[in-house]
Parts: C-alpha cells; sequence; structure tokens
C-alpha cells in the first residue's frame, strides 16, 4: 500500500476511520421538494410571445433579415453540412427550429447568477435562441457564463454535463462567454465551444468574444486560451491556439485562413509582414506569447483536411483610426457583421483609487445617513490578493468588518481586472458621515 | 447490467456493506425506473431519487468533506441526472454512471470554490480552534480526520478521485475506469501514486506522523473502527 508496512498500516486506519465516519443528516423531504419543484420550472412549456402585426416597414425589415439569415444558412450550409452529417448531427436543424422564449429559462431568485441571467441547463439539445435589442446571458453556476449580443442567433449543439462539454453553434451576431478556469492537472478539457461555420473555437478557461461575420469569425480572447479549428474534432479541437489578450479572425472553414488583429481590429504590423510562427497546441501558454496566433504541430501528414500548419496572413486591411482609451472600440473594418457585435470593454486596472471608490460606494450603501446626528466612522486596512489573471483570488478587511460591507466588497470587487503579475494591493481605508 | 440497486437509508454503511446490500432490487425494476424516468415520468425519478439518494450524498460528503453544502451539491446532482438521463443509454451501470455525473459535479463544485473570491472580515474557519468540550478521544479522532482529509486535499485532483472512490467507496478499478473515463491501468497507477503521497505527507503532519509508531505497539488501537478491514491492496 505505501512503503512501509507501518506506514501502510497508518493510512488503513485512517482510510478505515474516514470509512466509518456517519453522512451528514439530510433533510430529505425538503430536498426532495426543492429537486422536483426546478425540475418543474426546467419543464414548464416554451412558448414563442406572439408578435403584434408588424408594420411595413417592419416587414420589409424582417423580409431583408431573412433573405441575410438565409444566405448565410446556405453558406454554412455547405461548408458544414458534409462534416456535421459524417457525425451524425442533424444538419443544420437549427433554422426549422423555434427559437426558445428567453423567459421561460429565467433562472429564479436565490440561484446562482445574476438577475436577469438565464439558466444554462434549462435549455436542450436543438434550441434556437435569438436575441432583439436586448442581450441575453446563460450561466452554468461554477462552469461558464456566456452573452449572446442583441440581433444574434444562436443553436445549442450540446449540452455538457457537469460543466464540460457546452457546445453552441453561432448563426449571427456575436457571443461573449467566461469560462472558468479549470485545474492544470486536468489537462485541456474543452468547457465550452462555439462553433461558426465550419470554425469551431474551443475554450479552457478564458474570457472571450466570438463575432460571426459574413465569411469569417473573429475571436476576441480577454485572458486565458482558446483552440480554433475545424468542427468535427469535439473535445480535441485542433488548429491554432489564441493566447489572451489578443485578436484574430479565421475563415469560416474551419479556420484555414487566419490574421492577427490588433485589439481594436487592425491587422497588427507583425501580421502584416510575416507569417506566424508554427507551435505545438498544447505547448504551455506564456505571457511572452501573447498576441499571438499559434499553428499545430505538424504531426498529421495523413490528415490534410486538417488547416494550413502555417497562419495565412491575408492583406492589410484599410487603416482605421484606433479608439481612445475607455472608448467603446470601433466596429472591425474588415469585417462586415451582419449586426455590429457587441466588443467587451477592455478589463479595467486595479488601482487604490478603484478599490477606495468602491469600497465607498459599499460603506454608502450599507450604513445609510438616518435621522440620527450620530457620526458613524470607520477605518480598515483593505488586503485585496489579485491572480495573474487579474481576477480576485480574496479580500481581508483588519480589524474585521461587518457582513453587509463585506458582502458588497465582495460583490463590487470580486472581478476581473488587468492581468499582471499576482500580486497583493494593501489600502487603508477611512469612511464616516 | 448487475443487480445494483438497493440501498439503505443513513449513510454511515461502509462500502463492502453497499456492495452485500446492493442486491435487494431487481434489475429490471432499476431499468423500467430508468425507462420511466427518460419519459417524464415524475414519479419514477422520485423513485430513483430516493433509491440512490444516500449513495450520492456519501460520496459528495466523502469527496467535498463536511464544511460543504452537501444538500445543495446532492440537489445539483440530481438535477444533473434529470437533465441527462435521456442521454443514458444503458451501456453502463445506471450506478456507475450516476456516481460519474456526482464526480463531475463535485469536480465542479471544487473548481469553482477555488476559483471563487474569498471575502472575509473574519478568521477562516480553517484556523478557528474547536473550543467544544469533547472527551479526549472523540478530539483526538476528530483532529487525525481533519489533519487527514486536509492531506487528501493536497493530492490533485484525478489521484484525489480515485483514491477516494476505491478506498473510501470501495469500488473496483475497473468501475472507476468508467467513472473517471480513464484506462484501468491509469486508475490503478493513480491509486499507487496516491497511496503513496499520502503515506508520505502523513509522516509530515505532526497530528498523524506519530500514529504509525502507535500502530506499531498495538494491533488494535483505541479509537479505532471494531474490524480492521484490509483495504484494497489488489489495486496495485
Amino acid at each position: 500500500m505505501s512503503d512501509t508496512p507501518d506506514q501502510a498500516r497508518a493510512l488503513r486506519f485512517m482510510v478505515e476511520e474516514m470509512r466509518a465516519e456517519p453522512t451528514p443528516d439530510i433533510a430529505w423531504d425538503d430536498l426532495e421538494q426543492k429537486l422536483l419543484s426546478r425540475i418543474a420550472r426546467n419543464e414548464e412549456p416554451r412558448y414563442v410571445p406572439r408578435a403584434s402585426a408588424p408594420s411595413s416597414f417592419a416587414r420589409v425589415a424582417s423580409f431583408a433579415v431573412a433573405a441575410a439569415v438565409l444566405a448565410l444558412g446556405i453558406g454554412l450550409g455547405g461548408m458544414s453540412g458534409d462534416r456535421r452529417a459524417a457525425m451524425g448531427e442533424t444538419p443544420d436543424t437549427a433554422r426549422a427550429v423555434t427559437p426558445v422564449a428567453i423567459e421561460s429559462v429565467a433562472l429564479a431568485g436565490g440561484e446562482a447568477g445574476v438577475r436577469g441571467d438565464h439558466d444554462l441547463l434549462a435549455l436542450r439539445v436543438g434550441d434556437a435562441i435569438e436575441t432583439g435589442a436586448e442581450p441575453a446571458t446563460f450561466v452554468q453556476a461554477g462552469s461558464v457564463r456566456w452573452t449572446l449580443a442583441p440581433s444574434s442567433r444562436a443553436i445549442i449543439r450540446a449540452r455538457g454535463v457537469g460543466g464540460v462539454g457546452h457546445v453552441v453553434a453561432l448563426e449571427r451576431g456575436s457571443i461573449q462567454a467566461e469560462v472558468t478556469p479549470r485545474d492544470p492537472s486536468e489537462g485541456l478539457v474543452e468547457a465550452f465551444a462555439v462553433e461558426a461555420g465550419g470554425t469551431r473555437v474551443a475554450v479552457h478557461g478564458t474570457l472571450f468574444s466570438v463575432t460571426l461575420a459574413a465569411n469569417e469569425v473573429v475571436v476576441d480572447v480577454e485572458h486565458g486560451a482558446v483552440a480554433v479549428g475545424p468542427v468535427g474534432h469535439v473535445g480535441m479541437t485542433t488548429g491554432h491556439l489564441l493566447v489572451g489578450p489578443a485578436r484574430a479572425s479565421f475563415s469560416l472553414d474551419g479556420g484555414r485562413l487566419a490574421r492577427r488583429l490588433s485589439r481594436w481590429g487592425h491587422p497588427t504590423p507583425q501580421a502584416r509582414a510575416t507569417a506566424m510562427p508554427v507551435a505545438a497546441l498544447d505547448a504551455p501558454a506564456s505571457p511572452a506569447a501573447d498576441d499571438a496566433v499559434r499553428g499545430e504541430a505538424d504531426e498529421s501528414a495523413a490528415t490534410p483536411a486538417h488547416p494550413s500548419r502555417q497562419v495565412a496572413v491575408s492583406a492589410p486591411v484599410a487603416a482605421h483610426p484606433a479608439a481612445a482609451p475607455g472608448q467603446a472600440p470601433a466596429a472591425e473594418p474588415a469585417v462586415e457583421a451582419p449586426v455590429a457585435p457587441a466588443v467587451p470593454p477592455a478589463p479595467q486596472f486595479l488601482t487604490e483609487s478603484v478599490i477606495r471608490s468602491e469600497l465607498a460606494q459599499c460603506f454608502r450603501q450599507t450604513h445609510p445617513a438616518g435621522v440620527s446626528e450620530a457620526v458613524k466612522s470607520a477605518s480598515w486596512t483593505f488586503v485585496l490578493s489579485v491572480r495573474a489573471d487579474g481576477s480576485i483570488q480574496s479580500g481581508k478587511f483588519d480589524p474585521p468588518a461587518d457582513n453587509d460591507f463585506t458582502n458588497c466588497a465582495g460583490k463590487l470587487l470580486g472581478r476581473s481586472f488587468e492581468s499582471g503579475p499576482a500580486r497583493k494591493v494593501i489600502v487603508s481605508v477611512s469612511f464616516g458621515k | 447490467m448487475s443487480a445494483v440497486v438497493g440501498e439503505l437509508e443513513g449513510g454511515s454503511r461502509s462500502a463492502p456493506e453497499a456492495v452485500r446490500l446492493s442486491a435487494v432490487t431487481g434489475v429490471g425494476e432499476l431499468e423500467e425506473l430508468v425507462r420511466r424516468s427518460q419519459r417524464g415520468d415524475r414519479v419514477a425519478f422520485a423513485e430513483l431519487f430516493r433509491r440512490h439518494r444516500s449513495d450520492v450524498a456519501r460520496l459528495v460528503f466523502r469527496m467535498l468533506g463536511p464544511s460543504a453544502d452537501a444538500e445543495d451539491v446532492v440537489q445539483e446532482v440530481f438535477l444533473q441526472v434529470h437533465k441527462s438521463l435521456g442521454e443514458f443509454r444503458g451501456q453502463a451501470k445506471f450506478t456507475t454512471w450516476l456516481h460519474r455525473v456526482t464526480v463531475n459535479v463535485v469536480l465542479m463544485v471544487r473548481r469553482a470554490a477555488r476559483s471563487r473570491p474569498v471575502f472575509s472580515g473574519e478568521p477562516l474557519a480553517d484556523h478557528e480552534p474547536d473550543r467544544r468540550l469533547l472527551p479526549d478521544e472523540d478530539a483526538a479522532r476528530r483532529q487525525r480526520l481533519a489533519a487527514f482529509r486536509k492531506l487528501l486535499d493536497r493530492l490533485p485532483e484525478k489521484k484525489r478521485t480515485v483514491f477516494v472512490l476505491h478506498e473510501l467507496e470501495g469500488m473496483a478499478p475497473a468501475d472507476i475506469s468508467e467513472i473517471v473515463d480513464a484506462p484501468v491501468l491509469t486508475v490503478r497507477t493513480r491509486l499507487f501514486y496516491a497511496r503513496r503521497e499520502l503515506a508520505e505527507m502523513m509522516r509530515e503532519e505532526p497530528t498523524l506522523s506519530q500514529l504509525a509508531e502507535e500502530l506499531c505497539g498495538s494491533s488494535e488501537p483505541q479509537g479505532s473502527p471494531a474490524e480492521g478491514r484490509l483495504v484494497g491492496t489488489e489495486a496495485t
């Protein structure tokens, strides 16, 4: 069992003690009721609200949209239909699918996610989601959170088990997704993937967005890494590795053609000048590899269907003025998306003033001014631990703050900031009213 | 599919007992329950839940430890089972599939817990001394268990999962290989290294380092379970 009989005996003894430990009591009846009511909620009939009679303008507009969708469908079907048929998938059933009423999958109060989010697990394979003027966000707690931009359409291709294996086919518009980083010991597990035409963008734990344009897909990785390659290699997407922060566009034939873009939409000078270096897909992503699109190692001469090992660089596009810092980036000039994509804002820098401002907001919220003339004041030293990817690991008040204030700070500051070295930020704050 | 259906309420039974008790109900009855649940029969699903809830709770507890909110996780497991039941084709035993879903949900919960920022205004529970008055032996046992759980937590996730499934749940490597989707040989290898690493860590853990010596002098130490069963040495 282990190195020496004594150690083996000690380990065996501990195993026996653990086995003998009773399971905590569970209120089974309550649990059963909660479970069955959640199931009933998820099984409520889905319906599409009947639209009011369209105006003549709306009829013309809807005809134009339908034509665009049809044209897109023909293009995508030609590219990916054979492959999907070979995989036993229903070829582009999405267009025959009635969109799900997004209200029917809304998260109930008390469930994970923020107000207005929808339960990803309430969706079924084949469900189509269409957004109107508002985006729709779907969440599986602890696994993935993705937002379908306004005027976009997506189909659920596969629904994962245990937070792994969600696949969404993007038919129009843009998706932004945040996937919980996975333990490195699990290897490259594809927690979430977006298919756009014949191209698959697979994610292992990152914040990224995918925008389907007329004949390419634009992938913007805030942090983490995504693999981009042909559809059909479920769970082991091979092709290019895009390490965030980076932005690149890929052709819809599995990403045979790829070009790197600046975060604001231009091809970068390097991308215009040179072909990208080849690197193994599973090579560890280093910070130095930022803004690089890496091709898969050439190890499959017998698989001609795979994309080129070298990233082809397209001709430079027209110059485009860069957006000012803090301003929403301009639309991608080389990409004529049918709908303007919702480009995610750049992560905020974590500064002392940001922390003070958020904590001051919490103090105002949790210690409102009352009729009393008593003066309230408080001082803390706040220690915030930040991971290298910009996410917050922990925050601690010294002396301890009350629960409301601590929870508020957790909500406001427990998000991702600009990546950098893992660090601790220590701020002394004093508030009073 | 072998007859693995029965369940006793109360999660304190050991894994070998679980195997012995599992043949209470016929195979056909379970298959019928699964089929009816797949067709949307809520009564059948509720029956499936009642039969397997203790097994699931026990595995959740053993994988997550006592600090976790086991009820929520058990509920999440059965919600996941309900959603995925349509994809269960009966190629594996239902219990194996159920364990697989449970393990995946637990791993997801552990991942989420790791990535979630911890905002604390008070010292973490880990550092809180247990001030309750306990008989010496019980207190010592609790200390040992807490220390051992911490060591178990330090194992890499894959080795830890295999160790819990085999050593604590009493599953055979072949069944575990289906649950974790890895070859049997890989399961055995992970088990071997999990044991070795745990034994090494125990040597350096003050609460547990004396245990080997204490056990050396007495084949039946105080506070040990009534019968010292041999634990899964066949796996390596």
